[in-house]
């Protein structure tokens, strides 16, 4: 399968700062695509220009291979991190409202907001106005209005936020079943274990330049600094004993009637040599690698490219 | 149906359904009314008169002034020195003391009060004192009545224009209600469009509609939108003035006819009382008056070529509320606070403002080089034109003025959606109008 997005060298400048520096990055279709990067990095920017809300200064987005127009606009959903709602509006009113401003027609809109409504259970806040709703029933309002429409690419800024979390389940749950059904999704959020748990490919963006692009997994093994997971049965010192002089032990810590040491395997040494070196002094229930958790890799990656902090 | 006209439909829709616009169609033409009645009923009813308690040294007038609506004279101290009277009088509200020094010309009249008694008073005392002086003047040499009539002259100015009589006062009237009502309604409207995008703005819901549609077909929307339900209002307002102005001109009408009511008005008008055996000499005559003035006002009212007026006020209306709303629109979207928007507020209301402030100058010389060029440039032609119009225009004045408002309505538009659509997503920080320039500018 193809690209549904490809952002070539987008540049994006506003009068006192340079929001997007040569950004450039593809979403495959039908995956989960993570947008990650600090807050001012420049990841609203590039939605917005996902959006054709602005414009970029040079560069071009393709959207399945064309150059994305007005068109595209009806196979977009768009959650914005900063959404709101008419306040003094009815529920059901709005929602069909902004299902028509994204080219719906108003019995198609009408039946399947019904269907949504009982889906999340706030069919009875339907003729309720928005203001007597809770934060949360107005995000899963938005999130219907945003999916409603079948749209083939959806872009969340920040889904999660202000969700309790069983309804962060609730939409998690559905983000994997519209993945299923093939449609693509980016993800912007601060919230990296639903990165590792949803995501297939990221970007990282900070200081207005993507710094940081690949599969998930991938990205996880590349950066991984050989440190494993060991638990044996046998005394403490044995162990250190063992290791003294040969590989750096990190941490020891009791779990039950066992004890799990966290230990870095040095350049030229493997696996192996490690458990060989375990072996005389201790019996080794469990062995895995440690993989660095995305918050590790975002932590990492924006130091790195933040010299003067 | 297209997303323009969705943006339209709500917008019309949801300010039609709120009870304030029922209550502003309804209350509008009634205070309107009401003030007119009032200020008639007020003035129709008045018996509130001052005292006035006379001192008089010449010993000519004591008893001859007579008591009207305005004026009650008491005679009881006429003959006691002027210091102890006022002395007496010093503390009391609506009494005032009216001294006539010795004198044969009867000059130096003095009105002591402990409060300002008011025009009214002061001038019925003057007229009476003048009349009464003036006949016995005449008898003293030996005119009689019918000598004072045939001198008297009573000239009136008939003003034609293009074969067609017209009266200035009514023509000033005429547009001085036009300017005003269009004054009016570009501030409440225009001031609506900008509250409506700061609360799609301030309520964030602006990033979810401008991703389906284009900032710009949203700004028009809304003030196509907001321009309809002026209309609409406007047109709730004309039928039920209409009606409101018909039943209390109607009453006032079956009022004046009664005598009694009509002996006061004149009485009232002149400052001279109507004895009692001439009351329905006096009713008859204001009957008369009426019928003469309906003949005038419908004289007046053929004489405006309703066809310019009508489609001159929809036109400014139209244009200047399109005008003005697109920059109150610009204004909304580059602030986050109600309070910020003054700054922005006060050069875009300038030529509204200033257009209000030289219109008695306009109409008092419609033809004035100011008067021109305030109905030609368009941030000032909405209402510098309509107070011209009823005086009669040069067409190519009226044709150059709408074209060029036109042409400007282009302009703002153009320059208020480049602004909207930078200022909707901008929050958190005060705009200066450097930076509004360079909205103008991003890509």
């Amino acid at each position: 399968m193809g690209n549904i997005i490809t952002a070539k060298n987008i540049v994006k400048r506003y009068s006192k700062h340079v929001a997007l520096n040569d950004v450039s990055f593809t979403v495959p279709q039908g995956t989960i695509y993570g947008l990650l990067g600090p807050n001012g990095a420049g990841k609203t920017s590039m939605i917005r220009i996902i959006n054709q809300i602005t414009a970029p200064d040079s560069g071009e987005v393709l959207f399945n291979d064309e150059k994305i127009s007005p068109q595209h606009t009806k196979q977009i959903g768009y959650l914005p991190e900063e959404r709101g709602l008419y306040k003094k509006m009815k529920v059901g009113e709005q929602s069909l409202y902004l299902a028509q401003l994204k080219g719906m027609d108003k019995a198609d809109a009408l039946a399947k907001l019904k269907k949504w409504f009982i889906k999340f259970d706030i069919a009875s806040w339907w003729d309720k106005k928005v203001e007597d709703l809770s934060k949360g029933m107005q995000q899963k309002v938005q999130f219907i209005v945003t999916v409603l429409h079948e749209p083939k690419l959806l872009i969340l800024d920040e889904p999660f936020s202000g969700f309790d979390p069983i309804n962060v389940e609730i939409i998690k749950g559905e983000l994997l079943r519209l993945k299923k059904e093939g449609v693509t999704i980016i993800l912007s959020t601060h919230n990296m274990a639903s990165v590792e748990e949803l995501c297939d490919n990221i970007t990282l963006i900070n200081q207005s330049k993507a710094v940081l692009e690949g599969k998930v997994n991938e990205l996880r093994h590349n950066f991984k600094l050989h440190v494993w997971e060991v638990k044996f049965q046998g005394t403490e010192d044995a162990v250190k004993n063992a290791l003294h002089g040969k590989f750096e032990l990190l941490g020891l810590s009791p779990e039950n009637n066992l004890t799990v040491a966290k230990i870095k395997i040095p350049e030229g040494q493997n696996s192996n040599d490690l458990i060989k070196t375990l072996l005389p002094s201790s019996t080794i229930i469990g062995f895995s690698e440690i993989l660095p958790s995305m918050s590790e890799i975002f932590i990492s990656a924006v130091t790195k490219t933040n010299p003067t902090k | 149906m297209s997303k323009i006209a969705l943006i339209i439909q709500r917008e019309y829709v949801t300010r039609v359904r709120k009870k304030s616009f029922l209550i502003i169609s309804i209350l509008g033409p009634l205070l309107f009314g009401g003030i007119f009645f009032g200020v008639g009923l007020i003035s129709t009813t008045k018996n509130e008169n001052q005292r006035v308690v006379v001192v008089d040294e010449t010993k000519t007038l004591c008893g001859i002034l007579e008591s009207n609506a305005t004026v009650h004279y008491d005679y009881g101290y006429c003959n006691i020195d002027v210091a102890s009277v006022k002395k007496i009088f010093a503390d009391s509200a609506h009494v005032s003391v009216l001294y006539i020094p010795p004198s044969e010309q009867v000059i130096q009249v003095q009105l002591f009060s402990k409060d300002d008694p008011g025009d009214d008073v002061v001038s019925a005392i003057e007229y009476q004192l003048n009349n009464t002086m003036e006949r016995a003047k005449m008898k003293a040499e030996n005119l009689d009545q019918s000598t004072i009539d045939k001198v008297k002259s009573n000239i009136k100015v008939k003003d034609i224009v293009n074969n067609k009589v017209t009266n200035t006062d009514y023509n000033a009237g005429l547009g001085y209600a036009c300017s005003l009502l269009i004054y009016m309604f570009i501030f409440l409207y225009s001031v609506q469009v900008m509250r409506g995008v700061m609360e799609e703005k301030i309520n964030r819901i602006v990033e979810v509609i401008i991703s389906s549609v284009r900032p710009f077909q949203l700004m028009m929307g809304k003030v196509i939108g907001v321009g309809l339900v002026g209309l609409t209002q406007f047109l709730i307002w004309i039928i039920l003035g209409f009606g409101v102005y018909h039943t209390s001109s109607a009453y006032f009408q079956s009022q004046e006819i009664n005598p009694k009511n009509a002996a006061i008005t004149q009485t009232y008008k002149t400052g001279m009382p109507v004895q009692n055996d001439n009351l329905n000499a006096a009713g008859k005559i204001q009957k008369k008056d009426l019928s003469g003035a309906f003949d005038s006002l419908d004289n007046m009212l053929r004489s405006t070529d309703w066809i310019l007026v009508i489609g001159g006020f929809l036109f400014y209306f139209l244009g200047g509320y399109v005008l003005y709303s697109a920059l109150f629109a610009a204004v909304g979207s580059a602030v986050d606070q109600e309070t910020e928007t003054q700054q922005f507020m006060l050069p875009v209301t300038a030529p509204l403002i200033l257009s209000i402030v030289v219109m008695g100058s306009i109409i008092t010389n419609p033809h004035s080089s100011l008067a021109v060029w305030f109905s030609i440039i368009p941030f000032t032609s909405p209402i510098a034109m309509m107070a011209r119009i009823p005086f009669g225009i040069p067409m190519w004045q009226l044709g150059l003025s709408m074209v060029l408002l036109i042409a400007s309505i282009f302009g703002t538009v153009w320059l208020a959606g480049r602004i909207y659509r930078v200022g909707l997503l901008m929050y958190g920080k005060k705009v200066t109008y450097k930076e509004l320039g360079k909205w103008l500018f991003y890509k």
